[in-house]
């Protein structure tokens, strides 16, 4: 058809190049993000919303310097553009999505405390070496908590703005005071009614006393138990100290009956990593899967209570334990590349911080941190303390992190007094030296506890700081794997999403 | 960079008009856990840095890429930080300006490439 001047163009339905939109010197603008190297080759962009891209060194000094050309390097253009690093106008057209996926990071904070471990007794019939609080005895008045105090307890957890509520009865040997455990969650589950509040009822226990009547009363009441399994026999028996050496048997017998009585996603077992565990990476990651667990927690001991003070045993360098970690996990990826599920949950918590828009409720993890936020401690004796590793520091006489009395002080007293300010300060690692600039600090938290019992300090000193070396060696490593492997990457995504 | 070099020490000379002083504390905090070092008010174009008491098998000159790489690093986080500050600030307040409400409904503009509106869809 000959074209006249009467003739309209068709106009075509397809999009356009790039370059269409582009308008002539157009310069983008930066959007708040950090940067690191993660090795000679590879470096890492991370945002507060937690977007990252991994890109070759010297990228993000080429973003900065505003030279990424949006024609030639489309792919990178975009990826800065929808990763919220850049913006073509001055005020980001998303801002309102920004905002509320800043906030969904940070939605932790909205229903405060959670978590409420009752001391409800330090009695124990181990003798761990490592254990930070344990007594052998069989004085019920001088180490179980009282019912005076249990009453207390629950009604300042009642009055914890958070409708869902975790109690969990830690020891000691919980167990041993099982009459108190019963006491306590007959009391909570009136209250809970009352309150109008959702309580999951959790017992940490060796397993050493259980016997059918607790198993009964537990499946009856949806009570969890989480249990100790620090490896094969040869690893778990002289790290948890038993007359008669039956602390393994014992476990495993305790484990089968949780599962047949209450089902096997209701008992989980945590690992204590001593310097003996250090020597076994492998065959910890076997025991646990050999035992039917379908994950494992690789947590590195505290430095607190007798833990430090056992120094010849339990002091072992940050550098082992990330060389004890890197090969477990080694492990644990090839037996989920063999076509098992096998989770290790540390790397899953900051995994979901890197690829969920969601927040992870660990204490240590968390910024600001968990501790009087997220967990709160009542102690056998009635005092109140920040966090669990609050009060093994306060049985090396070190009461900093005690809070009140639950004899003496009110709710407010002790969640917004002073000190539970003070400490909040010092765990927002968006202002800490060191942290401010990190480009992990999205994934990261920050831990006064741990801070003040190893350098004496609440705000710490990073550059000699084992929970900062940790953290940082353990994530790069985490996003060197998914780079350099996109089966280690779905492996990654199915244990987020889990 | 001015750097000079003597028995057991090095000091570096980064220029005012390039390095404002934030970025050197920045940077050299991550060096003083394992170096004896000393930020010097030097002259009034340059600051010093002052590495003391080096151990007699120092790589010197892995040492001074790597404080050179860092310096170039965090002056390029300043530029990030100073550019971004009020993005930032109104991120922040943005995301707390909703804490009295349950639901947040992201308010953005629609387009459609293939030129309708779809805000004019009647929907009756």
């Amino acid at each position: 058809m000959i074209k006249t001047a009467e003739t309209p163009i068709k106009r075509s339905r397809k999009f356009l190049g790039p370059e269409y939109f582009r308008k002539e010197d157009q310069a983008y603008h930066l959007l708040p993000f950090r940067f690191m190297r993660l090795n000679e080759e590879k470096e890492i962009l991370v945002n507060d919303l937690g977007e990252y891209l991994i890109s070759p060194n010297g990228t993000a000094a080429q973003v900065i310097r505003k030279e990424v050309d949006p024609i030639s390097q489309e792919t990178l253009y975009a990826d800065l553009l929808s990763g919220f690093f850049i913006s073509e106008t001055p005020i980001p057209p998303l801002l309102e999505v920004m905002a509320t996926r800043y906030r969904t990071k940070k939605s932790f904070l909205d229903r405060f405390t959670s978590l409420h471990i009752f001391v409800i007794t330090l009695r124990c019939e181990h003798t761990c070496h490592y254990c930070q609080v344990s007594r052998v005895s069989e004085d019920k008045n001088a180490f179980d908590m009282s019912r005076q105090h249990i009453d207390k307890g629950i009604a300042l957890m009642m009055q914890s703005p958070n409708p869902h509520l975790t109690m969990e009865f830690q020891g000691g040997e919980a167990l041993l005071a099982f009459d108190n455990i019963v006491y306590a969650v007959e009391q909570t589950k009136q209250q809970a009614l009352l309150h109008e509040k959702k309580i999951t009822y959790v017992i940490c226990t060796n397993l050493a006393p259980i016997t059918e009547t607790m198993l009964a009363y537990c499946k009856d009441n949806d009570i969890l138990i989480s249990t100790s399994l620090d490896g094969p026999e040869y690893v778990h028996n002289p790290n948890r100290h038993k007359k008669g050496k039956d602390s393994y048997q014992l476990a495993l017998k305790g484990i089968q009956q949780c599962r047949e009585t209450l089902g096997n996603d209701q008992v989980s077992a945590l690992l204590t990593t001593s310097t003996l565990s250090l020597d076994y990476p492998l065959e910890i990651v076997d025991e646990y899967h050999h035992q039917g667990f379908n994950s494992i927690f690789l947590r590195s001991i505290s430095p607190f209570g007798f833990a430090v003070r056992n120094e010849k045993k339990n002091k072992y360098d940050t550098g082992r334990f990330l060389e004890f970690y890197k090969t477990a996990l080694d492990r644990i990826i090839h037996y989920n590349l063999d076509g098992h599920f096998y989770r290790e949950d540390y790397a899953t918590i900051i995994l979901k911080k890197i690829l969920t828009p969601f927040p992870v409720g660990y204490v240590d993890l968390q910024s600001p941190a968990g501790i009087i936020n997220n967990v709160i401690v009542f102690n056998y004796d009635g005092k109140v303390y920040a966090s669990d590793e609050a009060r093994m520091l306060a049985e090396m006489k070190d009461e900093t992190f005690l809070l009140g009395h639950l004899d003496e002080h009110r709710y407010d007293e002790i969640f917004y007094g002073e000190k539970a300010l003070a400490f909040t300060a010092a765990s927002i690692n968006e202002s800490l030296p060191g942290c401010s600039e990190c480009a992990f600090q999205p994934y990261c938290g920050a831990d006064p506890v741990f801070n003040h019992a190893t350098q004496g300090d609440i705000y710490g000193y990073r550059p000699t700081s084992a929970f900062c070396q940790k953290n940082m060696e353990i994530i790069r490593h985490l996003f060197l794997l998914m780079d350099s492997d996109k089966r280690i990457e779905k492996i990654f995504h199915s244990w987020v999403n889990s | 960079m001015e750097i000079k070099t003597y028995p057991n020490g090095i000091d570096f000379y980064p220029q005012k008009s390039l390095y404002s002083q934030e970025v050197i504390f920045k940077c050299i905090y991550w060096y003083s856990a394992d170096y004896e070092v000393d930020i010097i008010d030097h002259a009034a174009t340059s600051y010093c840095i002052r590495f003391q008491n080096l151990p007699s098998n120092i790589d010197l000159p892995m040492l001074i890429t790597k404080v050179k790489r860092e310096l170039h690093d965090f002056k390029l986080r300043e530029i990030v930080q100073q550019e971004t500050r009020t993005i930032r600030d109104l991120l922040v307040a943005k995301a707390f300006a909703y804490e009295d409400q349950d639901e947040i409904t992201p308010e953005t503009e629609i387009s459609d490439p293939v030129g309708f509106d779809p805000l004019s869809v009647s929907h009756d």
